[in-house]
């Protein structure tokens, strides 16, 4: 089920609000568990089969937590426990995620014929196995608890707002939540607000800049270099507003069950170095990424600038593999290995603080020139598509359907631009409404937009889900 | 405790107010419509009478009806009419869908149309009707196809800068195949100049389907060529627009493309009723899919008029089905004032109404069928109805689809 749906609006949410703060508003177990079958319930809605798939790696991992825990002093059994978690866990993602993709490549290199079988990803595999594998791994650190209930374990794991598409939530982060979390009025409708702003963001913004991105990226004839330009702009926007509308929704329907999650996009596009664009892009990821790979290898702390190395590209190999079994994410990690290998070396960030304006358009240009990688078919897709931006692709400058997508778009392309920016925040600051009916009128405009929004949905306008690949 | 209200609470209630009202509309809503529901269950349990399987067709039946829950949502229609105002706010001119094919676009002369992508297996779609063309010439029954038109004009298509549509092209190859095949047809899109000049427009504006008045025109272009090509012997006159008289019922009808955009978008059609001022006296039956057949006797109106779907009720009537209920899979109409031949027409919705003006020339029988829904052998039916000429009528839209094509 997807949060940009009407199902999941008018019945699914609803549904659920009732049930925890009606049905079971006196008991937290019994809230706890409702939370959990409507987890499970969302999970299975697409694919009932991959229920199990997730059910299995809840219960192992819980396992691995409690030996993690009884066995952590115990350095050598310890290990066993984390080799098979880590066997686990990265074989489950292997096996749904890579498998195919390795035995194409081997099967290309080689020159062989094996039977490469076709298994479909699991939606969101990789968020679940990720925030199950540092609940072992947490444990076996001693930064949090084992939890005992397997059904707590299998909530954090299974929660449904953050479930498919992140961001990745830390079990010390909700630890507490869990069984002691106060829900109140004002985190309620904080979290209202918040989900929002994520739905607006996923279905008026994206979804209509996907339009655009897909009529460019997909196109089976040549495309202007206009129409290229204005399909990476849209990309852009549409894969920061979809994945951040996502966290968004998933941070506020959090709060409006009295968790509390840590944001995970600030605000990208302003960023002055490639190194700042990845503190604010995708930020659980990143952390997960440094807790988990980067400092245990050594991180920064090296000493030899080519060790410092390696751990960066082993990270940024693994951030590119992440995203997806295919040769345009391992390029597009690699890219990032290189960009910020280079701006660690140089000291990059503390350099030109007078050039930001430049600094900011070196960023965006190799942020923008990776989205180019990252959403393209394959490899020789990408290499066509910088051909259609440079203009020798052969084909015409501009075209009519540049001007269709323009004119149509042109005040949502603003609304992309201007809200990439901390504007309503800067906005909040000097403008704190002082009356009533400015909060009314605030209000009802959300509602109005949300409105819209629904009618978007209920239209069947194109409302993709990119995180397939993920 | 005392709560301050500030803007964050006001969202809050206002929001828990809409998801709730959905909720509850839609579910009244469903329970309204419990037949639907009723159907799919039976559907689903076919046989089966034990518990389990009864709770199996309950899920199943709740899942796909919450997966369909666009269907059935409440307030669907006024959002779609806040989607239309927001895109003709926005100036759009061509509204994305899902699926591509059903992209709406908004000519200059603010009619609505869909475009059609270009169709590259049209040789063989004309190889199968110079195929059948051979069987029936072998027992002596001649084949003509007609082109119908198009709302997008070949000369003057009206389509916004950047939007593409093939329909026009993909005819003039069809036709230039059938040609090459030797298979006659006759190509009715010049007919109707003046259409993007927003006088006499030939179509509504909210629905893919021409006027009545158009059909009219056809029907009469259409018994010229009968008369002069394949020795029929109308009296023409009986289709000149003077021998009709014509009720307007205004602001009534939301076509097939304005319903997926809302009235805001592109306004609505007064439906105009074009009916015989001559006696008349016609059999029809009309043979719908999973419906009994109905058996009508009595005068033009009296038959080919289904006055129920004059109904001002934008998304939920069709006002084109007044023709000939909307179609079916066959309709089988014999003239009791004029003896004539015998006609069969492969048509597809723009066939209904060119059909029945013709039927009023023609007299005779006519049987037209429907493709899309017929279920038995077209070949079987000639064999026992002996038409006189075999007709195949359909719009360019009718090219992406085989079972057009497929004369079984």
């Amino acid at each position: 089920m997807l949060f940009s749906s009407t199902e999941f609006l008018f019945f699914f949410l609803p549904g659920v609000i009732f049930c925890y703060y009606v049905l079971c508003r006196k008991s937290r177990l019994m809230q706890n568990i409702l939370l959990l079958i409507s987890s499970l319930l969302f999970y299975a809605w697409g694919e009932p089969k991959f229920a199990a798939v997730m059910v299995l790696s809840i219960l192992l991992n819980w396992f691995f937590g409690l030996m993690a825990e009884r066995f952590r002093t115990k350095k050598g059994v310890l290990r066993f426990w984390l080799v098979a978690a880590t066997v686990f866990n990265l074989g489950l993602l292997f096996i749904f995620k890579y498998l195919m993709f390795t035995l194409n490549n081997v099967n290309a290199v080689f020159g062989l014929n094996i039977n490469v079988p076709v298994i479909n990803l699991p939606i969101g595999i990789s968020f679940f196995t990720f925030q199950a594998f540092s609940y072992v791994l947490d444990i076996s650190r001693g930064v949090c608890e084992a939890q005992k209930n397997p059904l707590y374990a299998g909530l954090y794991v299974s929660f449904f707002p953050q479930l498919i598409a992140g961001p990745i939530v830390r079990y010390e982060t909700i630890a507490r939540d869990i069984k002691h979390r106060k829900e109140n009025l004002e985190d309620f409708s904080l979290g209202v607000s918040r989900f929002i702003v994520g739905f607006l963001k996923k279905v008026l913004l994206a979804n209509n800049m996907a339009v655009i991105a897909k009529a460019a990226f997909d196109s089976t004839e040549p495309i202007s270099t206009g129409m290229a330009w204005l399909g990476l702009i849209a990309y852009t926007f549409q894969i920061y507003y979809d994945f951040s509308g996502y966290s968004d929704m998933a941070i506020g329907m959090g709060k409006m069950f009295g968790f509390h999650f840590l944001e995970n996009f600030d605000y990208p596009y302003v960023s002055k170095s490639v190194s700042e664009f990845w503190r604010r892009w995708h930020i659980s990821l990143g952390t997960w990424l440094r807790d988990y790979v980067y400092f245990p290898m050594g991180g920064s702390r090296v000493k030899t600038k080519s060790r410092l190395v390696f751990n960066l590209f082993v990270v940024w190999l693994l951030t590119g593999l992440w995203h997806g079994a295919n040769w345009t994410f391992t390029v597009w990690g690699l890219m990032y290995f290189v960009l910020i290998t280079f701006e660690k070396l140089t000291g990059f960030e503390q350099k030109g603080k007078k050039l930001e304006p430049l600094k900011h358009i070196y960023t965006m240009a190799f942020v923008m020139a990776g989205w180019v990688i990252f959403r393209a078919r394959d490899l020789s897709a990408a290499g066509e598509y910088f051909l259609a931006l440079s203009g020798l692709a052969g084909s015409s400058f501009l075209d009519g359907e540049f001007f269709l997508h323009f004119k149509q778009n042109l005040i949502f392309l603003l609304a992309c631009a201007l809200f990439s920016a901390p504007i309503i925040s800067f906005l909040k600051k000097r403008f704190t409404p002082r009356y009533k009916t400015a909060d009314v009128l605030v209000a009802a405009g959300f509602i109005f937009f949300l409105a819209v929004a629904v009618s978007y949905l209920i239209k069947g306008t194109y409302n993709p889900f990119i995180y397939f690949n993920f | 405790m005392k709560v301050k209200i500030n803007r964050q609470i006001i969202t809050a209630v206002l929001f828990s107010a809409f998801i709730f009202t959905g909720l509850f509309a839609t579910c009244c809503k469903a329970l309204n419509d419990s037949e639907r529901f009723a159907d799919l269950y039976s559907a689903y349990l076919g046989e089966g009478k034990t518990f389990p399987s009864k709770a199996k067709a309950a899920v199943l039946t709740a899942y796909e009806s919450l997966h369909n829950i666009n269907d059935i949502i409440a307030f669907k229609e006024n959002y779609i009419n806040l989607f239309g105002l927001v895109q003709r706010v926005n100036g759009v001119r061509c509204v994305f869908e899902e699926d591509p094919e059903l992209k709406v676009v908004k000519l200059d002369n603010g009619a609505l149309t869909y475009v059609t992508q270009k169709e590259n297996d049209l040789p063989e779609k004309a190889a199968n009707v110079a195929e059948f063309k051979n069987s029936l010439a072998e027992k002596g029954i001649p084949l003509m196809y007609v082109q119908c038109p198009f709302k997008v004009q070949k000369n003057n298509p009206g389509l916004p800068c950047g939007v593409s549509d093939y329909s026009n092209e993909n005819a003039d190859n069809f036709i230039a195949e059938l040609k090459k095949r030797g298979v006659d047809s006759l190509d009715l899109r010049d007919l109707f100049p003046g259409e993007q000049a927003g006088k006499n427009p030939a179509f509504f504006k909210t629905d893919h389907h021409w006027l009545p008045q158009t059909a009219l025109l056809a029907a009469g272009e259409l018994g010229k060529k009968l008369n002069t090509a394949y020795g029929f012997n109308m009296d023409l006159n009986l289709l000149e627009a003077e021998k009709f008289k014509t009720e307007t019922h205004e602001d009534i009808f939301l076509g097939s493309i304005g319903r997926r955009v809302g009235r805001y978008y592109a306004g609505t059609d007064d439906f105009p009723l074009i009916l015989p001022e001559y006696d008349t006296h016609f059999s029809c039956e009309f043979i719908k899919k999973d419906t009994p057949a109905i058996k009508r006797t009595g005068s033009f109106e009296e038959v080919w008029i289904f006055r129920e779907h004059l109904k001002k009720d934008y998304f939920n009537v069709n006002s084109y089905a007044v023709y000939a209920g909307g179609g079916g899979s066959l309709i089988h109409c014999r003239s009791h004032k004029i003896p004539g031949k015998k006609i069969l027409m492969l048509r597809d919705s723009f066939g209904d109404t060119l059909g029945l003006f013709l039927s009023l020339a023609a007299g005779g029988e006519i049987t037209m069928i429907d493709l899309r829904y017929h279920t038995g052998s077209v070949k079987e039916y000639i064999e026992e109805f002996k038409p006189d000429l075999v007709l195949i009528a359909y719009c360019p839209t009718a090219f992406k689809q085989q079972y057009f094509f497929t004369f079984r």
